[in-house]
């Protein structure tokens, strides 16, 4: 199946509103970590790599439209965590299979 | 294939084509921020038809709204755009308009009631003295460079741009020194053969402007399109999505939320909150049309400006929404 990556950017608010809307977003993505379709998930963080700034998510999905579909419906897409996002086809280079 | 470049000749008026709603108009909103006056003003040329007509309609900081409405008979298209009280002149092509009106214009106490005829019975007669001049801040951006390839039926360009002038309503004179964009635009304008139609046209500051556009038709997507320009970068839209929020009350549009995707996939997600709604309703071949023009506040990028937005719905009897609001 092919990989897809979504790249988010949070928004002016995404700090302050994550930690409301990251349940719902873990929850959104949930049932595609069961079946095993996400390669790597997790937030982008500042210079300081605490704070916040945005996500990614490198997955399987059928194609690019169902990507889409899924990074549109992620809580952080509907509730103004990110202000913009991209949906890009991916190929995984390293690690090499042995 | 490129697009055409737009010229100083697309200023001049375009051969009418063969139907009824053929026309050509000639559009302009603003928005000034110290003031927090807002206006919009149009004239359209309708050859087929045998006439033409101008509209202006001011969001009052108060409040207020001030709307007015000339028609007159016109054959044959003409680059003569006065109708009424009200004139627009290029002064420049592609650069710099003068629009100017001076006569009566309907003051009501806000802009719903535009949608309540009893309020127009009962509202004061002003005198709505427009001298403003528009100066275009960025080349014409063609329809044609901003879609996702479909064909239009409407032709057309856009310009952002600075306002500067006076506009005085009975005697009170607001000195303007806003932003706005214009619109140029011919060829068949059918409202009601929409099922929905979104406009939305804004600026955040003088390196941020957006506009874009969603029509559906009853088969589904008719038309997407637009543009962000950004620290005077042109970027094309391919998709725009949207979706309203009603007030439960009025069921005037409330806010939206707009899903802009550019032509290397990137979504831009931008929030709008409406300030003043004006439903404005026209018939024809038994359809009922609702078009409400709004002042509207926009975030996008972490920043805030001001533009239109614009939601077309058909409605029944009662005023309802035929279709669901997305």
């Amino acid at each position: 199946m092919p990989l897809y990556v979504i790249l988010g950017f949070d928004g002016p608010h995404g700090v302050e509103r994550r930690p409301a809307v990251r349940p719902r977003h873990l929850e959104h993505l949930r049932p595609l970590d069961a079946a095993g379709r996400i390669l790597v998930a997790g937030p982008l963080y500042a210079d300081d790599g605490k704070t916040p700034r945005g996500s990614l998510v490198v997955f399987e999905a059928a194609d690019l439209d169902a990507a889409r579909e899924l990074a549109a419906r992620d809580p952080y897409v509907v509730e103004g965590v990110f202000d913009r996002y991209e949906v890009r086809p991916f190929a995984r280079v390293f690690p090499e299979a042995k | 294939m490129t697009a055409p470049a737009i010229a100083p000749a697309d200023e001049a008026p375009h051969a009418p084509g063969p139907e009824l709603q053929w026309s050509e108009s000639c559009s302009f909103w603003l928005y000034d921020a110290s003031s927090s006056l807002a206006g919009s003003l149009r004239v359209a040329v309708r050859p087929n038809e045998g006439m033409m007509d101008a509209g202006l309609h001011f969001w009052i900081p108060d409040g207020g709204f001030v709307a007015t409405r000339h028609v007159k008979a016109q054959s044959g298209n003409t680059e003569r755009l006065e109708v009424g009280d009200a004139r627009l002149e290029i002064v420049e092509p592609l650069r710099r308009w003068h629009v100017l009106h001076d006569g009566p214009a309907h003051s009501l106490a806000s802009a719903a009631e535009a949608g309540d005829r009893e309020a127009w019975h009962r509202s004061r007669v002003e005198r709505l003295i427009v001298d403003l001049d528009f100066e275009a801040s960025h080349a014409a951006i063609g329809f044609a460079e901003t879609g996702a390839g479909v064909p239009s039926p409407r032709e057309g360009f856009e310009q952002p741009g600075t306002w500067s002038g006076s506009v005085w309503v009975s005697g009170d004179e607001y000195r303007v020194h806003g932003v706005g964009v214009r619109e140029r635009s011919w060829g068949l304008r059918d409202w009601q053969a929409a099922r929905l139609a979104r406009r939305f046209s804004f600026i955040v500051g003088p390196d941020l402007a957006v506009s874009a556009v969603r029509i559906e038709g009853e088969d589904g997507v008719e038309l997407q399109r637009g543009w962000i320009l950004r620290d005077g970068r042109l970027e094309t839209l391919r998709a725009v999505r949207v979706s309203t929020a009603l007030d439960p009350a009025t069921m005037l549009p409330q806010s939206a939320r707009l899903e802009l995707e550019d032509a290397e996939g990137g979504v831009h997600l931008v929030k709008v909150d409406v300030l003043a709604s004006a439903p404005m309703r026209s018939a024809r071949n038994r359809r009922q049309t609702l078009i409400c023009e709004s002042l509207a506040r926009f975030e996008m990028d972490g920043r805030s400006g001001h533009g239109m937005a614009e939601h077309l719905f058909q409605v029944d009897g009662r005023g309802a929404p035929l279709s669901p609001v997305e």
